[in-house]
């Protein structure tokens, strides 16, 4: 695959906004992990706390906070590559968002409302806007990008999927810059659902420990500005990274659970590597999916023994929490972050190694030679996604 | 185009199907408790696939694009229907579960044995061109031999009686009737085959800026497989090249192509 370069990246979750706040939050553990009180009105008589974004960072303006995250994160991105939107707008440029709660059917009111056959004229309003409206369509009007325009909405693998079909783009030449990444914000219906699906956890999640009881949902958006070489080039920008393989691969096996054997993480995973020209022991780091559920982290843990034998691997969402659509992204750049800076950072909450697995992931800060990793991401529906990520002195 | 892009398959439905319907590949009772939209999507993927001369049970390691409108707006209102009827604490999971905008790609690889790569894009009635974007995307970098490309509608009764109260509001860009449940799918591939129905010869699909180009929140567009049924029309009739343009949220879609055989 002929690399897609990366100008630049932003984030906000829990941690807070900007990559800044998330790497203060991956080395020292700080990050907001609290009961979702008035945005998520559950009446569920368990709480579950979930890594929500704090109050005085929820990015002001006129949309869903998905938009209004992801606008924030783009911003960010834009900043780091030092380019103006409207130097991209003169080029070919398109934009690639994965979330999944932000394009689910969310006019609760409105449908409660409808069921108790009350409904208001504002209601309609609200549900055609919903139908009407994307974050991936809203930032390319807001940025005035005319490129290629797609939401993707692969569950938990969205943001991966995002980033590796944005970087197809650039591949193919339909595309001089794509505005990708991934971004999701907390509600009551993923709220309720997950917790009724039995999979959350009360406590902070704990990847690939013995004692892990599941996840925790989080919210969040990231942003990566993806570059062919030339117009990196012609806009004076110097890559931060580089998106070097995408592989996909479904199991067909469970709506909710992944194959116990990982064959489509497996491929997904070989696929990527393979796009890259790079081997498993060519990477400096695995940064696993690891949402601390048993049956995903078992999955992960066996693909990465059989393909990856003694690669470091970290997990994030003992931090962020699982972000869902925005996850592949968050990661995605998280996984940069690590390359760049030469170290790897710790699987907050792990706590206990898990002899079934035979894996214990990182679990403090620690340094990593070489310029490529791997970030993976498993999702609902059978659903598996790997990038391969090359640092800014991949290559040199 | 960054490649050529050919049509070896391609079905629609614009109605519920029934058991029967599915009974040359699978047992009624595997069909039980399937919602309509993946339903549809199924019995579509399996006429494009028995038109392209390929084994509906055997495993492929063929890709899966599918385009979805709101998503699987049946389960959506089913859970939180569940809440509002039986509290938060005894909400559907299984209604959640199905809620996911890719549920129908599960039905489809579980059905299908479809082991390839497989993404869902959800973007409302763009999402027809965005799954052929997608196909277009793994057919280059050879992620998967074929692509199928499926694409569905599921409209529920809310929407039905908000366009009966308020007409003004989804009087915008699809005209008269449109069946509320639809589903199309395509398999497509970067060579010819025997099996080849036609070529598309351009294919772009880009968000438009100007003044005359809607702007978001007018019109009601929640229909993914308009486009691709007309274009499945198309490819029905005796004409030797077909054009589909939608513009729709300002996106614009514009597929061309040539036909090699009348049907």
């Amino acid at each position: 695959m002929t690399c897609a370069c990366i100008g630049g990246t932003g984030v906000i979750c829990a941690c807070g906004s900007g990559k800044n706040a998330l790497w203060n939050g991956l080395e020292t553990g700080r990050s907001r992990f609290a009961l979702p009180a008035g945005r998520v009105n559950s009446t569920l008589a368990d709480k579950y706390p979930v890594f929500l974004i704090p109050e005085d960072n929820l990015p002001p303006g006129p949309g869903s906070l998905s938009l209004r995250y992801f606008l924030t994160a783009a911003r960010e991105a834009f900043n780091q590559a030092r380019v103006q939107p409207a130097q991209l707008a003169a080029l070919r440029t398109g934009v690639c968002v994965g979330t999944s709660v932000d394009a689910s059917f969310h006019c609760f009111e409105a449908y409660s409302r409808y069921s108790r056959q009350t409904l208001q004229e504002g209601d309609a309003q609200a549900l055609q806007q919903y139908f009407t409206s994307s974050t991936a369509l809203a930032a390319a009007r807001a940025f005035g990008f005319t490129g290629p325009v797609q939401t993707v909405v692969t569950a938990c693998a969205s943001g991966t999927d995002a980033v590796g079909l944005a970087a197809g783009w650039i591949h193919q030449g339909l595309c001089d810059a794509v505005l990708c990444g991934g971004t999701d914000e907390i509600n009551r219906v993923p709220y309720d659902g997950f917790i009724r699906l039995l999979i959350a956890s009360k406590d902070k999640c704990k990847p690939f420990s013995k004692n892990r009881s599941g996840i925790n949902i989080g919210e969040g958006a990231a942003a990566l500005l993806l570059l062919s070489p030339s117009a990196a080039q012609s806009l004076g920008v110097t890559p931060t990274g580089f998106v070097l393989g995408y592989g996909n691969a479904c199991d067909g096996y469970h709506p909710t659970a992944p194959d116990p054997q990982g064959r489509g993480l497996n491929k997904a995973l070989s696929f990527a590597l393979k796009q890259a020209g790079l081997q498993g022991a060519d990477m400096a780091f695995v940064n696993a999916h690891a949402t601390a559920s048993q049956a995903n982290d078992a999955a992960e843990a066996l693909v990465f023994n059989q393909l990856l034998p003694g690669v470091p691997v970290c997990a994030t969402k003992g931090l962020t929490g699982h972000t869902l659509g925005a996850a592949g992204a968050l990661e995605a750049v998280i996984t940069l972050m690590c390359l760049n800076r030469g170290q790897v950072t710790p699987a907050w909450g792990f706590e206990e190694e898990d002899p079934a697995l035979h894996l214990t992931p990182v679990t403090a800060l620690q340094a990593v030679r070489g310029q490529a990793a791997i970030s993976c991401s498993l999702a609902f529906g059978g659903c598996n996604a790997s990038l391969v990520l090359g640092g800014r002195q991949y290559g040199a | 185009m960054a490649l050529d892009l050919y049509i070896d398959g391609f079905a629609f439905c614009t109605q519920p199907p029934q058991p029967q319907d599915f009974a040359p590949w699978f047992e009624a009772r595997r069909l039980r408790r399937m919602e309509t939209q993946s339903a549809q999507i199924l019995l579509a993927s399996c006429q494009a696939l028995e038109m392209a001369g390929q084994p509906v049970a055997q495993e492929k390691p063929f890709a899966l694009s599918l385009g979805i409108g709101p998503g699987s707006l049946q389960n959506t209102c089913k859970f939180i229907d569940s809440i509002l009827q039986d509290g938060d604490d005894l909400s559907s999971p299984t209604a959640f579960a199905g809620s996911v905008h890719n549920s129908a790609g599960l039905t489809l690889s579980l059905f299908l044995n479809l082991r390839g790569p497989c993404v869902t894009s959800g973007q409302f009635n763009t999402s027809f061109g965005a799954a052929l974007l997608t196909a277009q995307n793994f057919l280059y970098s050879s992620m998967a031999p074929y692509v199928l490309v499926a694409v569905a509608d599921s409209l529920n009764p809310l929407t039905d009686a908000l366009r009966e109260k308020y007409p003004r509001l989804f009087s915008g860009e699809v005209q008269g009737d449109y069946p509320p449940h639809t589903a199309a799918a395509f398999l497509i591939s970067a060579r010819k085959t025997p099996h080849t129905k036609a070529q598309i010869t351009d294919f772009q699909f880009s968000c438009q800026q100007t003044a005359d180009v809607p702007s978001l929140g007018e019109g009601w567009a929640p229909l993914a497989a308009a486009p691709a049924i007309q274009l499945c029309s198309l490819l029905k009739q005796k004409e030797r090249t077909f054009e589909v343009k939608d513009v729709s949220l300002g996106v614009c879609t514009v597929i061309k192509g040539e036909i090699f055989h009348a049907y």
